[in-house]
């Protein structure tokens, strides 16, 4: 242990947590995208919820995960997201269905994924500023 | 039609003559279109698949540990910064109900790249202060596939 000082460890920590929260969210984003484009598109991938552009540009990928990612925030905040956007749509879904399970994870893995990438960020300034006044 | 015209003015106003050319026109902007999005797809996994394959010769061209290393370090952190302001910034925009024109998809664009660049550049920093020479490339069977 004692080889290791805290910040090669703390550093250690953010890096693979940086790497495999980032490769869970992508995952997870892609499949989430297969299941409820499938699912949603129908009832909700049309005027007045978009525009006409709308429309056409969430059909082009990376553009077309910006829906999923609406559809997620649609099963986790209701509410929210139907005042914002889906007006007058009644989704019936169950609060402990698999699609708002998983719709959660994605948001709690995107949460964490922020933390630990502003963590990484936050410190390197520190450490670039740190340098900066050591070479003066 | 009546009989008072010639053939060729019964031609030049004939309903089928007239829409065969707009039904052409559609099919290749229909085609346009679908050709569009094949090329943006493989466009972006092109991008994806060009940044890690440069990565990758880096790693393999250098002969120094420590910049290979380096090297590794500034890839990943600048792919997950970058993918998770795409991801923030998609849902940004999906709640505000801004359509996505030209000048939104250019500013998702540059400031992907702007905070990979730094993400991935900060990272590296920090690998190079803390990492303590920890051989990442060699640990994780990176140097193995690039080489």
């Amino acid at each position: 242990m004692s080889e290791y000082s805290f910040g090669t460890i703390a550093f250690y920590a953010l890096f693979f947590g940086e790497a495999i929260f980032g490769i869970g969210m992508i995952v997870l984003l892609h499949v989430m995208h297969f299941i409820l484009t499938r699912k949603f598109d129908s009832l909700l991938f049309k005027e007045p919820y978009f525009r006409k552009n709308e429309l056409f540009v969430y059909t082009i990928w990376p553009f077309s995960l910006i829906r999923t990612i609406g559809y997620m925030l649609f099963l986790v905040f209701p509410d929210y997201v139907k005042r914002k956007r889906f007006k007058d749509v009644e989704l019936n879904l169950d609060r402990g269905s698999a699609l708002v399970f998983f719709s959660q994870l994605f948001l709690f893995v995107v949460v964490v994924e922020s933390l630990l990438v502003l963590a990484m960020i936050g410190w390197g300034l520190v450490e670039m500023v740190l340098s900066l006044i050591r070479l003066q | 039609m009546g009989s008072s015209k010639s053939a060729s003015e019964i031609l030049r106003i004939s309903r089928s003559k007239g829409t065969a050319p707009t039904h052409m026109l559609k099919h290749q902007a229909d085609r346009l279109l679908r050709i569009s999005k094949y090329a943006s797809r493989g466009g972006g996994v092109l991008l994806a698949t060009a940044s890690l394959g440069v990565a990758c010769s880096d790693i393999a061209h250098t002969d120094n540990i420590q910049e290979k290393n380096e090297i590794l370090v500034e890839t990943v952190g600048g792919i997950f910064t970058g993918t998770l302001y795409g991801v923030v910034t998609g849902a940004m925009i999906f709640i505000a109900a801004t359509p996505v024109g030209w000048v939104a998809a250019l500013v998702i664009g540059v400031g992907g790249v702007a905070w990979s660049y730094l993400g991935g550049k900060l990272a590296k920093n920090i690998y190079s202060i803390h990492g303590n020479k920890i051989d990442l490339v060699s640990g994780l069977l990176v140097g193995g596939v690039c080489k």
